[in-house]
């Protein structure tokens, strides 16, 4: 088996090296780019994710967003506890 | 870990509740339809606690604590990040288009959406990944009871340098599987070998000949030189080992006979109702880990101070974004690209074992509850997953193990008879993995493959026969794996690397099929196929070329990430190269016919 792997290793070592070398030229790219956002920006990017998805809860029909609580037998719209997820994440990451 | 008799009542007490409501539950099973999706009866409660019990298996427990321990709060992310933006598009955007499509499993649907040959190939992936992760599922679990229960074979290593014992737990390849303990003086060696009775003992030649070493008595012995530390020596090494007094493969098959028993009379019905017990007992119980531990350091306050003394070891543990440059595997380019926008999708709308359970929602108003219920839960998991880390951190900061930091920090804290009550959290997670795994696993094989190849006439009750037989096979083929896995740590890898591989290229025909109508089966085939076969491209090339592509050891994020992309570009070139599909035929299939 280690002999086979070895094997394997061997054969594979040019090839990879030619994929490698023709994949790293996008991946640097988009490291150049990822690296120079510092942590604060970064940051931002994380909570407009949330904020985002916070208008699109908003915007979503009435009808979506109905559910029928059995137990208590009346009908409740489910915006408010998906915004109070979406909207506890937000504080969290301003927080920490 | 010592327990006592309360913490043993427990723990029996837990199992006995579990079964038995599996049992219960189980009784009025009659179709195929019953035993998959429980009767489409289930109640949005109940599938949001198993939806977030199921993620959190009892190996998780371990290791998020470990690794919090070590980087810190950054772990949340994959909550908070990972899960509860994804649940919440889940609930109103994908979940009510899959159950009212009215089928049973993932590939099923990606049949109705695409055609026969992207629900064979979807559904073949699915069924091979989870028959084998089953069976590394119950593996690692069996191993993170051992530890817990502190029923690992020990090796002692005498040596004077942590580099070199290092070395010689490396070479022997059995850091998973066995306990290795250091000691470094005679003194040491001696209060080791009372404490601990190994089951082989490694001293350096030069310790070896201290007049203070105590005699080494009946435990086998070897003495060793630096030059002589290979992976050859150390089977040979190994081979002296005195058996342990407790074989894994006996956790292996207590845990796979349990939980499959209950799975196998209950199916998904009793799956989600335990998993909803275990839910309670396991956030309950973590919980109260995080209360004690806090109160132990004095309160919130002394818990921070006590962290941001340990500066610069532990100067980024209050920090939930990291730099994309820095050296931690948890940065946050990785973290958003990878996890947020890939792997987190893949696994909340494409995990067949995730989906299945609101597929059996009993309204598709319970479906869409239930994932907002999750979502919830989800913000509270770190508070009981990531911050009992890092107070064990500030408890004890000189753990060298970090896995091991949860069972220690829980050693060292919680009262006698409490114990009891982590470790049926422990539990929980445990078995709640391993029931939804081989649920899904039996579901794929009989719906995706016997039901459409085989018998697609055949009456409700055979269903459940063939699906009842698939589980018992599916719990024997799973310990085989087990075994297999226990012996060559390569298996154990590939497996966890066989995810990262189709995750992304699944999420992309999903995500397409849903939000474009123009998405044709030969665009799917075309993305499914072209990106799982570039995730092999890019994991090959970076193993064996001269300079990595990726510059952190362990890349299944950006593996993930990129697979997703290129998979994205094929579905939509091949669709738009081949003709489109009726507009009758994609009748509520899609987001955009279907909203509203």
């Amino acid at each position: 088996m280690d002999q086979e792997m070895s094997f394997i290793a061997k054969i594979s070592g040019p090839p990879a090296d030619l994929v490698a070398n023709i994949l790293r030229v996008p991946g640097d790219m988009m490291r150049n780019v990822v690296v120079a956002i510092e942590p604060p920006w970064a940051k931002g990017i994380f909570i407009a994710y949330f904020i985002l998805l916070m208008v699109w809860v908003i915007t979503i029909p009435k009808e979506e967003m109905r559910f029928k609580l059995e137990s208590a037998n009346k009908e409740i719209s489910l915006r408010p506890f998906a915004l109070l997820s979406l909207t506890t994440c937000i504080v969290i990451y301003l927080v920490f | 870990m010592a327990l006592s008799a309360l913490d043993y009542s427990i723990i029996v007490i837990y199992l006995v509740s579990t079964i038995a409501l599996g049992l219960y539950i189980g009784r009025k099973m009659k179709s195929g339809d019953d035993y998959f999706l429980a009767g489409r009866s289930l109640p949005w409660w109940a599938i949001g606690m198993s939806l977030v019990v199921t993620d959190i298996g009892a190996t998780d427990m371990i290791a998020i604590a470990g690794s919090a321990y070590l980087y810190g709060i950054v772990m949340g992310n994959y909550d908070w990040l990972g899960s509860v933006p994804v649940m919440i598009i889940g609930a109103f955007l994908i979940i009510p288009i899959f159950w009212k499509a009215k089928v049973t499993t993932i590939p099923e649907w990606l049949g109705k959406r695409y055609n026969g040959a992207v629900r064979t190939t979807s559904a073949l992936i699915w069924g091979v990944y989870l028959s084998m992760g089953l069976g590394i599922t119950l593996y690692i679990t069996a191993l993170a009871l051992n530890v817990f229960l502190d029923l690992q074979p020990k090796i002692l290593i005498v040596s004077e340098t942590q580099a070199e014992f290092q070395s010689v737990v490396d070479a022997t390849g059995a850091g998973k599987t066995h306990d290795f303990k250091q000691a470094t003086t005679a003194s040491e060696a001696a209060e080791s070998i009372a404490l601990h009775e190994p089951n082989l003992i490694l001293i350096h030649t030069e310790l070896a000949g201290a007049a203070t070493m105590p005699e080494t008595g009946d435990y086998p012995t070897v003495v060793y030189t630096v030059d002589e530390i290979s992976e050859e020596w150390a089977v040979t090494v190994m081979e002296e080992a005195r058996p342990g007094k407790w074989n894994l493969l006996y956790t292996v098959a207590i845990v796979g006979i349990i939980v499959g028993g209950y799975t196998l009379l209950g199916g998904l019905k009793a799956v989600v109702y335990t998993d909803a017990l275990q839910c309670v007992v396991m956030l309950g119980g973590s919980l109260f880990v995080l209360a004690f531990g806090i109160a132990n350091l004095g309160g919130v306050g002394d818990f921070v101070d006590a962290i941001k003394q340990m500066a610069p070891k532990a100067q980024n543990h209050f920090e939930l974004i990291l730099p994309a440059d820095d050296a931690s595997p948890h940065i946050w380019s990785g973290i958003f690209l990878g996890l947020g926008l890939v792997l987190a999708n893949a696994y909340w709308l494409g995990n067949q074992t995730i989906v299945q359970r609101t597929l059996g929602a009993k309204s598709v108003q319970d479906a869409r509850a239930s994932y907002v219920l999750g979502s919830l839960l989800k913000v509270l998991i770190p508070f009981a997953m990531v911050v009992p880390g890092i107070v064990a951190l500030a408890t004890i900061p000189d753990i060298t193990d970090s896995d091991k930091a949860m069972a220690m920090l829980v050693k060292e804290i919680m009262p006698s008879g409490m114990l009891g009550i982590f470790f049926a959290a422990f539990l929980a997670g445990l078995m709640s993995s391993v029931d939804s795994a081989l649920n899904s696993s039996a579901t794929i094989w009989t719906k995706d493959i016997y039901q459409r190849y085989f018998k697609p006439d055949g009456d409700p009750l055979h269903f459940l026969v063939v699906g009842r037989i698939l589980t018992v096979i599916l719990v024997f083929v799973a310990m085989g794996f087990a075994i297999l896995a226990s012996k060559a740590d390569s298996i154990y890898e590939y497996t966890q690397t066989l995810l990262s591989v189709f995750q992304g290229p699944s999420l992309a025909i999903i995500l397409i099929g849903v939000l474009w109508k123009r998405a044709t089966g030969a665009g799917a085939l075309a993305g499914l196929i072209g990106g799982v076969s570039f995730s092999l491209l890019l994991m090959w090339a970076n193993k064996y070329a001269t300079n990595k592509i990726f510059q952190i050891e362990d890349p299944f994020l950006y593996v993930a990430w990129w697979s997703f992309v290129v998979a994205v570009v094929l579905t939509i070139v091949g669709s738009l190269m081949s003709k489109p599909m009726s507009e009758e035929r994609l009748e509520g299939l899609t987001y955009i016919r279907d909203k509203g």
